[in-house]
């Protein structure tokens, strides 16, 4: 996958009390959003195309984001920017046409210190995801499949 | 609102130090308030090399207020085993900067004056305040709402107050410094909320 420099997914809001003596002079730069139309015969649109993935990836996110087994990662994290990269990287994957601009696996996960059990939950949050918005089997099949080698650059970094 | 205040004293009769007490309307101390002084004339440009730092630890980002001379250099040393994504979208200093578990940054140039409000990507609630000013005689207050400016040569300043970590409006105010004059005063600043 392609490497670029994170582009920036939405605006910070200042929610501290009484902050901000001073406004931001522009908006960040806007991010591309996935394909409206899904290429033709493409993974990304046997998948359901952007709708479908845009809703699983966010069912998912918010799904391990609350369990008490896997939150601790998410703590203070901006969910919506995790959703809008994964979201990318799996179109970018899946033949969807998206360029992934966020950071290596590698590089997300350093410090971390996932385990196994907190990475096999993840994927089982996905397919879960997947199945209640009626993803095809073999669809979520290869998807899984394009995901899995992933875990060596999750797991104990 | 401008004031003018009375002389100010030090050891010695070309400069003094100058000792603010910043408080809120309840009478309050005021910790993370920035002073700074800008003379009538020029002030005199930051060394080369001038460095500060603004760590990230336990995802906030320490100091929370910082203040430095335009043309210094910020080092984000990221204490945390996690990586960060530093920006900022004020005019003073748009950037992003990557900050990898392990690896060191480059550190960021600040050379135009203004504030600059950080932010990071992915942890949403992280903010810090940086003001870029064009003397080398500021200070930060410390949770008493103490502070002094040290040395400050014989002359007119505007000295400006601020404390954006609270939510106060900043204040300015005309002294006039001469170190011969010989008994010290402590300057009370009350901060008004409000933007």
């Amino acid at each position: 996958m392609s490497i670029r420099n994170c582009r920036l997914a939405g605006l910070l809001t200042l929610l501290l009390a009484g902050a901000s003596a001073t406004s931001f002079a522009q908006a960040p730069p806007a991010r591309v959003p996935p394909p409206a139309i899904a290429p033709t015969g493409s993974l990304y649109s046997r998948l359901g195309g952007t709708s479908v993935v845009t809703g699983f990836v966010a069912d998912t996110i918010d799904k391990v984001a609350a369990s008490p087994e896997m939150k601790r990662s998410f703590d203070k994290v901006n969910l919506q920017h995790v959703k809008d990269m994964l979201t990318e990287q799996i179109c970018a994957l899946t033949g969807g046409g998206c360029l992934y601009t966020g950071d290596t696996m590698r590089d997300v996960h350093a410090g971390h210190h996932i385990t196994d059990a907190e990475f096999f939950g993840l994927v089982e949050a996905l397919r879960e995801s997947m199945r209640n918005r009626h993803v095809p089997l073999a669809a979520r099949n290869q998807l899984l499949e394009i995901l899995a080698p992933m875990k060596r650059d999750v797991v104990k970094l | 609102m401008v004031a003018s205040l009375a002389l100010l004293a030090s050891a010695a009769t070309t400069a003094a130090d100058l000792a603010l007490d910043i408080r809120d309307a309840s009478g309050n101390p005021i910790a993370d308030a920035v002073v700074y002084a800008l003379p009538a004339g020029e002030a005199p440009p930051a060394r080369a090399g001038t460095r500060t730092v603004i760590d990230q630890v336990d995802k906030t980002f320490v100091p929370r207020v910082s203040i430095v001379q335009a043309g210094t250099q910020v080092f984000f040393p990221n204490s945390d085993n996690i990586r960060h994504s530093i920006y900022s979208f004020s005019p003073a200093k748009i950037f992003t900067t990557k900050l990898y578990s392990g690896r060191e940054a480059a550190p960021v140039l600040f050379d135009k004056t203004g504030l600059v409000v950080l932010g990071c990507n992915i942890h949403d609630t992280m903010v810090a305040w940086l003001f870029i000013v064009d003397t080398p005689w500021f200070a930060r207050s410390g949770t008493n709402g103490l502070v002094t400016l040290k040395s400050i040569p014989n002359g007119e300043y505007t000295i400006t107050t601020a404390a954006p970590a609270g939510g106060f409006r900043a204040r300015e105010m005309h002294v006039l410094v001469d170190g011969s004059d010989a008994s010290p005063v402590r300057i009370p600043v009350v901060l008004e909320a409000g933007s």
